[in-house]
């Protein structure tokens, strides 16, 4: 696996586990770990990190109204949301729409966060498989449209 | 295109309720029958017959040893009822609209099928019918086509049996079955079009009234109910049943949404 940059935003606490999973998994360096917020959003967009992983679980509004920008700023950047149970699929499937290449439950964390690192590095995706048919419909949706 | 997206439901709908009422004991009882009892597959499905509803499977290929292959896999697969074969258009066409198969296993080139085109003339046979591809050579575009013309499944002709019949499954659950790289590029697409396009959001607020517009002005301004209704000096019952009525008009389920939402109207396209 190449080595990757990866950016956290979230609470300071989280961000401390998240990164020492990512290390320990290896391949993955993990260069800056910020806040949500304006100043971490200007880190991001000079860093252009390979992969950032953002806190999605209590979905924020400056998360989903990054993201396009974040796309035509950082096309390379790739974007897996960290969820919870309770964040609502709509906006989940809002932030795949916006560039998020995956998410990722909170629960599964331990066990799927480097896998699901490798596999969005790839270029795949990281999303459940009951997932896929929604993703499906959106897009046959819009191709219609 | 109108996906099948209702038959999907209605199917993964009955596969949870079906889980649910499968439970444990059953499984014990069914143990503790003599094995003698149990000498046959046939017993076997047709103890679970009652439980999950069975479904009947068509296999389609040109391909006379590779239908047999698939054929003896699928055989110890449970909940399956029929397993039938077709060798080229005209049995898929006398087939499907008479079993109208929960799935279709469909390996292309097929004698009066050529390419993904015949996707949409088997659903005009069988809406319900969904099909999973089996193909020589699998390629991430080629299988975002086949997904876009209403394959709900694409693997290899050469994919183990178990993987096979795992496809199966999740395909008969109502899930699509595509690789990870797969999805990445639906994703990519995905993103790319609603990129382009945008969520159409201006025209509908154009449907809200004046009174809507300005509460969803004071919502992606961050206000709370309370505040709202003091701003506007209506009551916050008031600004709640607004709200139901705004979130219908615009399709959207929460504030968050909604917000996002008034955002993207006052972009610039």
């Amino acid at each position: 696996m190449a080595s990757i940059t990866v950016v956290v935003a979230g609470e300071p606490r989280d961000r401390a586990l998240w990164r020492s999973l990512l290390e320990s998994a290896g391949g993955s360096a993990v260069v800056a770990d910020v806040e949500a917020g304006q100043a971490g959003w200007a880190l991001v967009a000079r860093l252009r990190p390979r992969l950032l992983l953002l806190d999605f679980r209590r979905p924020r509004l400056d998360v989903l109204a990054v993201l396009p920008g974040l796309r035509l700023g950082s096309p390379g950047t790739r974007v897996i949301l960290l969820t919870s149970r309770r964040t609502p699929i709509s906006l989940i499937l809002e932030g795949l729409r916006r560039g998020a290449r995956g998410y990722l439950d909170r629960a599964a964390l331990r066990t799927c966060l480097p896998k699901a690192v490798r596999a969005v590095d790839a270029g795949e995706a990281w999303v459940p498989r009951q997932m896929v048919s929604r993703i499906l419909d959106q897009l046959v949706r819009l191709s219609a449209s | 295109m109108i996906r099948t997206s209702v038959s999907g439901i209605e199917w993964n709908g009955a596969m949870r309720a079906t889980h649910r009422a499968r439970p444990e004991p059953i499984a014990e009882a069914r143990e503790a029958v003599p094995s003698a009892l149990l000498s046959s597959e046939r017993t076997t499905s047709a103890l679970e017959g009652v439980l999950i509803r069975p479904a009947d499977v068509l296999i389609a290929s040109a391909d006379r040893a590779l239908r047999r292959r698939l054929a003896q896999s699928l055989a110890r697969e449970r909940g399956l009822r029929r397993l039938r074969e077709a060798g080229d258009r005209a049995e898929i066409e006398r087939l499907v609209p008479q079993l109208t198969p929960v799935v279709l296993l469909l390996d292309l080139p097929l004698p009066g099928y050529a390419g993904l085109e015949s996707l949409r003339a088997i659903r005009g046979l069988s809406p319900t019918t969904r099909t999973v591809l089996l193909v020589a050579r699998p390629d991430d575009a080629d299988a975002v086509a086949a997904l876009k013309q209403g394959a709900s499944g694409y693997c290899s002709r050469r994919s183990e049996p178990g993987l096979l019949r795992r496809a199966l499954q999740r395909v008969r659950a109502g899930e699509i079955w595509v690789g990870r790289s797969v999805t990445g590029h639906l994703l990519e697409e995905l993103a790319a079009l609603s990129h382009r396009r945008g969520p159409g959001a201006p025209e509908r607020l154009r449907r809200l009234t004046a009174r809507e517009r300005e509460i969803v002005a004071l919502v992606a301004a961050g206000a709370s109910n309370k505040e709202i209704a003091q701003r506007l000096a209506i009551a916050e019952r008031t600004v709640k049943a607004h709200l139901t009525s705004i979130f219908q008009k615009l399709g959207v389920s929460s504030r968050l949404h909604l917000a996002v939402y008034a955002l993207e109207a006052q972009a610039p396209a």
